[in-house]
C-alpha cells in the first residue's frame, strides 16, 4: 500500500517511458509469484480482502496497463508525466475496487475510476466527436449511481457491508435489486444500455479503449457477483427478465455486428456481446455460471484488448479504420495476417483459447437453468463464430487499397505486444486449477 | 493604502445583522435583523457600480422588501387568526428571501449584473439567517415535497452561457439541499453549508482572477496544466463526484434522509443532482483536453496560488471524518 501510494508521486518524476512499463511488467510477475492457489476468500482483514477472482482481476489490470505502454508508443512525447500519473492512477484505483472489503469505499472507487478514463478519452482522443462521446459515458455511469449508493446506505441500518457475505437477505424487494444491480449491468454493458461503448471506444485512443475493454468492463462483473449474494432471494425471481434480455440482446448485436465499417466498433459490439455471456453466466447462479464468467471475462480482457490493438496498428499506417480501405492486408503484411488470424480465433472461442473454456461452462450452466436456451445459445455461437469470420476475412483479403503513398513495416515491438497478449490467453488452459 | 470606511462599516453591519437575526429570541427582533441585512447589502453590491449591479440591486431590494413585509405581516397575525397553520405562512417569504420556492429565478438574473464577490455573498452568505429562522419553524413534509419539486428550476442552467447565471442556478439546488439539511439537523447543514460555500469560494475567485464571465472564453485559454487539473478537480467537487469534498454533501444528505425515511424526497433530490450534472460538464469539457485552440493574444497569468486547493479536494473525503466529528 504505501509503495504504491509512493509511487504517485514517483510517477510524476519518472522521464523515460520504458522505466514505467517496466515497473508494471515487474508488478505483474511480483504478484503472480505470489498467486494464492485457494479458491475461496483469504488475507481477510479489517480494511481489505481478496479471493480469487479479485486477485485474477487485479493481475489482469496490472499486465493490461503494461501492456498498454507499448501499444501508445506513439504518446511517447506528449505529456508523459500525465500519462504515468493516470496509469498510476488507475493501478491504484484496481488496487482499492478489487480488494476493499467493504460496499462502500468499493462504490467510492469504482466511481473514481470514471474520471481518468474520461481524461483519457478527451485528453488523448482525436475526433471532436469525444465530446458527444464522453458526455454518453458520464451520463450512464452516473445515472445509476447514487440510487445504488442510497440502497447501500439504507442497507447499512440492518447490515455491515461486508462484501464476501455469507448468508442472504431476506427483506430485500424488488427496488433494491434493481438498483443495486442497474450500476453494475450499465458498466458490463447490458443490452440496451450499451450506447456508450461503442461510441467510447470509437473516441478513445488506443490506451483508453483497452482499459475500457480489458478492464473497466470486469469491474461491472466483479460488481454483480457481490451483490448476488445480497439480493439471492429476489435473484430467484427476477434473473429470468435479465437473461433472457441478455440473450436477445447477444442475438440482435451480433447481427450488427455484420453491417459494421469501423473496425473499433465491429470490436466492441462483439465485446458488448461476450459481456453478455458473462451477465447470463452470473444471473444463472450455479457453479459452472460463476467459474465460466470468470474464464470468459479474463479471456475477454486479453482477447479484445489484443484486438484493439491490431486495429490501432492498423489505424497508424492507413490513417483510418474503416474496414473499405483495411483490406487486402495479407499482400502487404502476411505476418500480421497470421496475428489478425489467432487474435479473431481466439475471439471466435477456438481451441485452446481461454473463451472456449468459458463459453463451454457457461453452455452448461444454461443448460442446468432451463432446457430449451442452449438452442439459441447454440445460434449465437455460431453468429459469434461468423462476425470473427468477417473481420478477417474482410481485413486480410480481397483487393489491395492502392491509394497508399508509401508503407510503413510493422515494428518488433507491435509482434511483441500481440505476442504478449495471445499466449496468455492460450497457454493459460494448463493452469486451469486456478479458475475452478 | 487607503481604508474605505463606509465599506468597513457595511460589511461589519452586514455580519451583526445576520448574528442579530439568527441569535434573537423573538420573531420581531429576527424581522429587524433580516431588514438589516438589506440595507446593509445594497451599498456593497454597489461598490463597483454600473448600470447592470444597479439593475440587479433594484431587482434584490424589492423582492426583499416585499417578502419582508409579507413577514411582518405574518407574524403580526400569528397571535389573532392564523393559530397553528401560520406555520406556512411565515415559511413562504423567508423561502422568498431564500430565492427557493416562489420566485427562484430571481437569483440569476441578479447574479448576471453583480461582481463575483458579491454574487458569492448572495449565494452563501445571504442564505444563512433565513435558513435558521425555517429551522425554527415546523413544516409539513408536502410542502417538503412540493419545494423540491420547484428547484427543477435548476435545469434551465441547461441553456445558459454565462458561468454566473450556471452558478446561481446550481446555487438553487444546493439551497434546496441545505434546507432539507437544516430541517433535519442543525449539524448536518453546517457541514454542508461549510463544504458548498468554501467550493463556491474557489470557484468564484478563479473566475474572477481570470475574467471568465462565459463558457466559451474558457475554450480558448492557453491554462497551464494544473490549472486545468485544479478547476477539473473543482467541477467534479461541486458535481459531487465521489472521491471529492462536495460527495460528502451529498453523503451526508442522504443518510439523514434515510434515516428519517423521507425516500420520496430523496429521490428527487437524486434525479436533480443528476439534471444538474449535465450543465456541470459542459463547463468541465475544456479543462479535460490536453490539446485546444487558444488565442495568442492571451495574457499568461503567472500566478498559482490554488494548488493546495487542489489537494484540498481531491483527498479531503478521506481527512474529512477527522474535521467534522
Amino acid at each position: 500500500m504505501l509503495i504504491l501510494f509512493s509511487m504517485i508521486f514517483f510517477s510524476l518524476n519518472i522521464k523515460s517511458w520504458w522505466l514505467a512499463q517496466n515497473f508494471f511488467f515487474f508488478f505483474f510477475f511480483f504478484m503472480y509469484f505470489k498467486i494464492p492457489m485457494f479458491n475461496y476468500f483469504l488475507n481477510i482483514s479489517y480494511l481489505f480482502g481478496m479471493d480469487m477472482f479479485s486477485y485474477l482481476m487485479f493481475m489482469l489490470g496490472t499486465w493490461i496497463i503494461s501492456l498498454v505502454y507499448i501499444s501508445s508508443l506513439n504518446l511517447k512525447n506528449i505529456y508523459l508525466n500525465y500519462f504515468n500519473f493516470l496509469m498510476f492512477i488507475f493501478l491504484i484505483i484496481f488496487y482499492f475496487c478489487f480488494f476493499s472489503n467493504n460496499f462502500i469505499m468499493f462504490y467510492i472507487f469504482y466511481e473514481i475510476n470514471l474520471i481518468p478514463v474520461i481524461i483519457l478519452i478527451y485528453g488523448w482522443g482525436y475526433q471532436y466527436e469525444r465530446f458527444k462521446a464522453g458526455f454518453y459515458l458520464f451520463i450512464y455511469m452516473i445515472f445509476f449511481s447514487l440510487p445504488f449508493f442510497s440502497c447501500l446506505l439504507n442497507l447499512n441500518n440492518t447490515v455491515f457491508l461486508f462484501m464476501y457475505y455469507f448468508d442472504y437477505l431476506n427483506n430485500l424487494n424488488f427496488y433494491y435489486y434493481l438498483f443495486l444491480m442497474m450500476i453494475f449491468l450499465v458498466k458490463m454493458p447490458l443490452f440496451l444500455f450499451h450506447i456508450w461503448l461503442p461510441k467510447a471506444h470509437v473516441e478513445a485512443p488506443i490506451c483508453g479503449s483497452m482499459i475500457l475493454a480489458g478492464i473497466m468492463l470486469k469491474l461491472g462483473g466483479f460488481g454483480i457477483y457481490h451483490i448476488l449474494m445480497l439480493v439471492f432471494k429476489v435473484n430467484l425471481n427476477l434473473n429470468y427478465f435479465f437473461i433472457s434480455l441478455c440473450l436477445i440482446g447477444m442475438m440482435v448485436l451480433s447481427l450488427v455486428c455484420f453491417f459494421q465499417s469501423d473496425l473499433k466498433i465491429l470490436i466492441a459490439y462483439s465485446s458488448v456481446v461476450h459481456m453478455g455471456l458473462v451477465i447470463i453466466g452470473f444471473l444463472t447462479l450455479n457453479n459452472w455460471g460463476y467459474f465460466g464468467s470468470l474464464i470468459l471475462m479474463f479471456g475477454h480482457g486479453l482477447c479484445s484488448s489484443g484486438l484493439f490493438c491490431l486495429s490501432n496498428i492498423c489505424y497508424l499506417r492507413f490513417k483510418s479504420r474503416s474496414l473499405f480501405l483495411n483490406k487486402g492486408l495479407i499482400n502487404i503484411y502476411p505476418f500480421l495476417s497470421f496475428w489478425w488470424f489467432l487474435l479473431c480465433s481466439s475471439n471466435m472461442s477456438f481451441p485452446p483459447s481461454f473463451n472456449l473454456f468459458g463459453e463451454l461452462f457457461l453452455l452448461i450452466s444454461l443448460m442446468i437453468w432451463l432446457d430449451y436456451f442452449y438452442l439459441l445459445y447454440f445460434l449465437i455461437m455460431i453468429l459469434m463464430f461468423l462476425y470473427s469470420l468477417y473481420l478477417y476475412l474482410y481485413t486480410q483479403y480481397g483487393k489491395l487499397f492502392f491509394n497508399m503513398n508509401y508503407l510503413v513495416y510493422i515494428n518488433l515491438t507491435e509482434y511483441l505486444l500481440l505476442f504478449m497478449h495471445w499466449v496468455p490467453l492460450n497457454l493459460i488452459f494448463l493452469i486451469m486449477e486456478l479458475f475452478c | 493604502m487607503n481604508l474605505n470606511l463606509t465599506k468597513i462599516m457595511f460589511f461589519i453591519m452586514l455580519m451583526f445583522s445576520t448574528l442579530m437575526s439568527i441569535s434573537a429570541s423573538n420573531w420581531l427582533s429576527m424581522w429587524m435583523g433580516l431588514e438589516l441585512n438589506l440595507f446593509s447589502i445594497i451599498p456593497i453590491l454597489n461598490f463597483k457600480s454600473s448600470i447592470y449591479s444597479i439593475e440587479a440591486t433594484m431587482k434584490y431590494f424589492l423582492i426583499q422588501a416585499f417578502a419582508s413585509i409579507l413577514l411582518l405581516i405574518f407574524l403580526i397575525n400569528k397571535n389573532f387568526f392564523f393559530l397553528n397553520n401560520s406555520n406556512i405562512m411565515i415559511i413562504m417569504p423567508l423561502l422568498m428571501k431564500l430565492s427557493l420556492m416562489p420566485f427562484p429565478l430571481g437569483l440569476p438574473s441578479m447574479m448576471e449584473g453583480l461582481n463575483g464577490m458579491a454574487g458569492l455573498l448572495m449565494m452563501t452568505g445571504q442564505k444563512i439567517s433565513p435558513l435558521i429562522m425555517i429551522s425554527y419553524l415546523n413544516t409539513n413534509k408536502n410542502l417538503i415535497f412540493l419545494i423540491t419539486l420547484i428547484s427543477m428550476n435548476s435545469i434551465l442552467g441547461l441553456n445558459q452561457n454565462s458561468m454566473r447565471k450556471i452558478l446561481a442556478m446550481s446555487s438553487i439546488n444546493n439551497s434546496t439541499g441545505m434546507w432539507l439539511a437544516i430541517l433535519l439537523n442543525n449539524k448536518l447543514w453546517s457541514n454542508y453549508f461549510v463544504i458548498y460555500s468554501m467550493l463556491n469560494f474557489l470557484m468564484i475567485k478563479i473566475l474572477n482572477n481570470y475574467n471568465i464571465n462565459y463558457i466559451n472564453q474558457l475554450k480558448f485559454f492557453n491554462l497551464n496544466f494544473f490549472f486545468k487539473l485544479n478547476m477539473m478537480m473543482l467541477i467534479f467537487s461541486i458535481m459531487g463526484l465521489p472521491p471529492m469534498i462536495g460527495f460528502l454533501m451529498k453523503w451526508m444528505l442522504i443518510k439523514n434522509l434515510i434515516y428519517n425515511n423521507m425516500y420520496m424526497i430523496m429521490m428527487m433530490l437524486i434525479m436533480l443532482t443528476i439534471l444538474n450534472l449535465f450543465f456541470y460538464i459542459k463547463m468541465s469539457y475544456f479543462m479535460l483536453f490536453n490539446f485546444n485552440l487558444f488565442n495568442k493574444w492571451y495574457l499568461q497569468f503567472k500566478k498559482n496560488n490554488y494548488n493546495f486547493f487542489l489537494f484540498m479536494n481531491f483527498f479531503s473525503l478521506f481527512f474529512s471524518y477527522l474535521i467534522f466529528y
